[in-house]
């Protein structure tokens, strides 16, 4: 009896946690007919149709590619700068860890539109608007306090002695860090690059105000922007979404031990 | 190969005193000990000659070079540490290679320095394990071998025998020695163990809360201990402490305590503290069952096969006698001691009263 | 090669003072950007605010108004109505989603087969992005081709409501899309305070005689209350970031029913160019949030921030 009503919770929340994600893909793969039917019809043809038109009237690939680019390179740029800040803060004898690391974490809970204007005019006056690097810049310092509390919480957990070690054979501070830290800390830094990835390909609204033109627009604009002559393009808004979302669908299914370590770390400490 | 000399050396961690004016030398080429129970700061002084930390004041000289501000690696000193700290993404080889491709030292050699170490310690056969492919023991060889590697000026060893089982302990300390001997390289080791101490030091550096109690070879530090907690840490099982008073008493000269009244007319130096409250210890091994001067009631007895250890009461007093295996009484028993007079040393408020002939 | 002589030189810093520059050195670029665009723009903002600026009217310059922004602010009506959803919005949501985050992480918590494959049906909300989310419960909730209605009323389509053109309904479907999306991650932190339970306080409780409702109230809950206030700190900081939601599915309306203050700062600083009064909205944005955050974390004492030694 008590198993039974625990599998069926089990059941419950994994059909609740995909329904609507396999409703829109089914939607995705429907033909013109099939998605404006009234009642909706459950199941699809199965036909491409719509990511064929998403790609050649919406410029899908175009989006896609903005989004890698973008989401790409935050991702390095912040975990580079987070895997210096991060052995400082863990490891290196520094004054005032506690207030930078609060910094960090007041940093991580500015609501966006608070800074947006601000940071809005500073891009305008460099001429950054609608550039790569006008919205990377933004991506690392938001994804910053998360990058460094993940690597920083990862180094801790590496024993001191193989540090005094490498300092005693000879290695200087950051020979330490590149030589004997990082290949130890390696699971703790890609746990990080996942989750930086995830944040940079998501964000909507920074990505809004900074790209306005469409050349430079990221997937989540695009789809949410998706404009039909008359009615809403449900079918490509579908198939762009399906593909905005299956990337990270995947990283899920093959790392998710890694990200739920990586979402937990320093949350809870104490 | 160098000489290492460590002067009023003074550290606190939060404002609590760890170390507080320590000073030693150690010569070129001596094997050193420092020892004391944990927490008495033997370690942070390792770990100020390695560079690892910062002292507060003081000096330290390695040759005649004060090497306060230098890196470690710059002080040209190698660690064994307590977890042998090897690196666990690099195979044994590379462990041993990796403080001479710090040193930017040619391929060829390399190779040939660290196959010559691993003949020497016998782990040919494991250089490309990695480190969690190894045995306890097989650990220690190659922490031990990436310290030699480099024939650094002083070897620097942090409690490294105390992961091991008893048995693989014993053997290991038969090889340091013998390794030192073969090498010949300056060393400061770092143990709670006396054993270890014992049978390994040239010297040995005695501490206890911070400070230095005594500095001497180990016969010294048995035979002449400098006060009370010394007397407690060496030797096992440990000094009997018995509390009394030197008292004249018939024109000669007694010690007075609760568990016996002992003449020491013969002890010159106990002269000047007649009437005085004094602490006499004697050594369990100086405690000879038979007639004599102490009697008491035998409470345990712990049999190791060649010997045996009385747990005996004396008056008030506990005291422990290590005797003869084939020694026939038992619990319940009253049992008497004669003092062998090598084995007795007195303490005026914990210091040595130093004998007189 | 050992024993290199050692030369003296001029000044040599000790080792600690050349820690800490190396430290401070290793630090700068992240606090420099971490400056630049955080902590400048927030205080830019508020500097914003004391002025009146209009980026269709750059002829007007940037008059310094003092405090007339804010008090304009307290009375317009729709800027306090966002408020009130603002705050609805997060109150109904983090409840609902620590909620529902503790009842699966009592599920995540058990072994059976099959777990990974829960854990990761469960990341798949969270990994989505939000602009998706918000067009599935869209599509969801359309008045045509809606699954909801279909769900509810099957091929009665006399029937079929538009649920976003209704205020109140429109609001509970953005709460119901957020606490979709997010309960995951509440559920994570949660996980995180479950597992550090010891199971021999169960098996003691257990032969005690205790039933599974005591248990639960008395050695799980009690316990897992420091992991719950971490999961609504983070969600609630997070909610009062909610923004793409309903820029995608209402824009706000119906009737600003979903207006939010995140996207009124948005459209008076974007889409009416009022720089100055915009900057205002979200000063009062960063200030509600703010104390929030001050109110929770004396609720969870210091041990938030760790001890980084």
């Amino acid at each position: 009896m008590k198993k039974t009503l625990f599998f069926s919770a089990a059941f419950l929340i994994v059909w609740l946690s995909l329904l609507p994600f396999l409703w829109f893909l089914a939607t995705s793969l429907k033909t013109e007919v099939e998605i404006t039917a009234i009642p909706p019809v459950l199941l699809p043809s199965a036909t491409l149709h719509f990511y064929r038109t998403s790609i050649e009237q919406y410029d899908l690939l175009h989006y896609a590619k903005n989004s890698v680019i973008v989401a790409g390179l935050t991702t390095c740029i912040t975990l580079s700068v987070s895997l210096f800040a991060g052995y400082a803060l863990a490891r290196l004898r520094l004054r005032a860890k506690g207030l930078i690391l609060g910094c960090l974490l007041m940093v991580s809970m500015f609501p966006q539109i608070s800074i947006a204007g601000p940071v809005w005019r500073i891009l305008q006056s460099l001429g950054w608007l609608n550039s790569y690097q006008g919205l990377i810049l933004p991506y690392v310092t938001l994804t910053l306090p998360l990058g460094i509390w993940i690597v920083a919480s990862f180094f801790r957990e590496l024993p001191a002695e193989l540090e005094d070690a490498a300092r005693v054979d000879g290695c200087g501070h950051l020979q330490t860090l590149f030589r004997v830290m990082l290949p130890l800390a390696a699971p703790g830094i890609f746990t990080a690059a996942i989750l930086i990835f995830i944040y940079a390909w998501n964000e909507f609204l920074f990505a809004l105000l900074i790209m306005t033109q469409q050349d430079y627009q990221t997937l989540p604009v695009g789809i949410a922007l998706f404009q039909g002559q008359y009615t809403l393009p449900w079918g490509e808004i579908a198939a762009a979404s399906t593909i905005a979302t299956v990337p990270l669908v995947i990283l899920v299914f093959f790392f998710q031990k890694r990200i739920i370590r990586g979402l937990s770390a320093g949350a809870i400490k104490g | 190969m160098a000489r290492l000399r460590v002067r009023d050396l003074r550290k606190s961690f939060g404002g609590k005193t760890v170390i507080d004016c320590i000073s030693f030398e150690v010569s070129d080429g001596e094997f050193c000990i420092l020892l004391g129970p944990s927490g008495c700061g033997k370690s942070t002084i390792l770990r100020l000659i390695a560079g690892l930390d910062q002292k507060d004041s003081g000096a330290i000289h390695i040759d005649d070079c004060e090497v306060s501000d230098l890196t470690p690696g710059e002080r040209d000193v190698a660690m064994v540490f307590q977890s042998y700290a090897l690196y666990p993404h690099l195979s044994v080889y590379d462990n041993m290679a990796f403080p001479l491709v710090m040193q930017k030292m040619k391929r060829e050699e390399r190779d040939a320095k660290v196959r010559e170490v691993a003949a020497l310690l016998g782990i040919e056969g494991l250089l490309q394990r990695k480190p969690k492919e190894l045995s306890g023991g097989q650990r220690q060889r190659v922490a031990i071998g990436r310290a030699i590697v480099r024939r650094p000026k002083i070897f620097l060893f942090d409690e490294p025998l105390s992961n091991l089982d008893a048995k693989l302990r014993a053997a290991m300390r038969v090889e340091l020695a013998h390794l030192h001997r073969q090498l010949g390289t300056t060393t400061v080791y770092v143990t709670h163990d006396q054993t270890e101490a014992m049978t390994l030091g040239q010297k040995i550096v005695l501490l206890d809360s911070g400070i230095i109690q005594q500095t001497g070879t180990p016969d010294d530090l048995y035979a002449r201990p400098a006060n009370t907690i010394v007397a407690g840490q060496i030797g096992v099982p440990g000094m009997n402490f018995l509390e009394g008073r030197i008292e004249a008493a018939g024109g000669g000269l007694i010690f007075r305590s609760d568990a016996c009244t002992i003449p020491v007319d013969t002890r010159k130096e106990l002269r000047p503290y007649q009437g005085r409250e004094a602490t006499m210890g004697i050594r369990p091994e100086a405690l000879i069952p038979g007639a004599g001067d102490i009697s008491a009631t035998i409470e345990f007895v712990e049999h190791l096969g060649s010997e045996a250890v009385l747990y005996a009461r004396a008056g008030r007093a506990r005291i422990v006698a290590k005797v003869p295996a084939d020694f026939g009484k038992s619990i319940e028993e009253k049992v008497s001691f004669a003092l062998h007079d090598k084995g007795l040393h007195f303490f005026f408020k914990g210091s040595r009263i130093e004998r007189v002939d | 090669m050992h024993g290199q002589p050692v030369r003296l030189r001029v000044v040599r810093l000790s080792l600690l003072t050349r820690e800490r520059v190396f430290a401070a050195a290793l630090l700068f670029p992240g606090l420099l950007l971490v400056v630049i665009f955080a902590f400048y723009p927030i205080l830019y903002s508020f500097y914003l605010s004391l002025h009146r600026i209009i980026l269709g009217l750059p002829g007007l310059g940037q008059p310094f108004v003092g405090l007339r922004n804010y008090a304009d602010l307290l009375h317009d009506r729709i800027a306090l109505h966002a408020l009130a959803n603002t705050l609805l919005f997060v109150l109904s949501s983090t409840l609902l989603e620590v909620m529902f985050g503790l009842c699966i992480a009592l599920v995540m918590n058990r072994h059976f087969r099959g777990r990974g494959f829960l854990r990761a049906s469960i990341l798949v909300p969270w990994a989505i992005p939000t602009v998706v989310s918000s067009q599935m419960w869209r599509f969801i909730f359309h008045d045509k081709y809606g699954l909801l209605n279909f769900i509810l009323f099957g091929p009665d389509i006399s029937r079929y409501q538009a649920w976003l053109a209704a205020p109140s309904i429109a609001f509970a479907a953005i709460v119901t899309a957020d606490v979709w999306k997010t309960s995951s991650f509440a559920a994570l932190l949660i996980l995180a305070g479950l597992q550090t339970i010891p199971d021999d306080l169960y098996e003691a409780a257990r032969i005690d005689g205790a039933s599974a409702w005591q248990q639960f109230r008395k050695i799980t809950l009690p316990l897992v209350r420091p992991a719950l206030l971490v999961a609504l700190l983070f969600r609630t900081m997070d909610a009062f970031r909610v923004f793409d939601l309903v820029f995608v599915m209402t824009q706000g309306g119906p009737a600003d029913s979903t207006n939010v203050l995140q996207f009124y700062g948005y459209k008076k600083i974007f889409a009416e160019g009022l720089m100055g009064y915009g900057s205002t909205v979200s000063v009062l944005v960063f200030l509600v949030t703010f104390v929030t955050a001050m109110v929770y974390l004396r609720l969870l004492g210091k041990g938030m921030f760790g001890n980084p030694a």
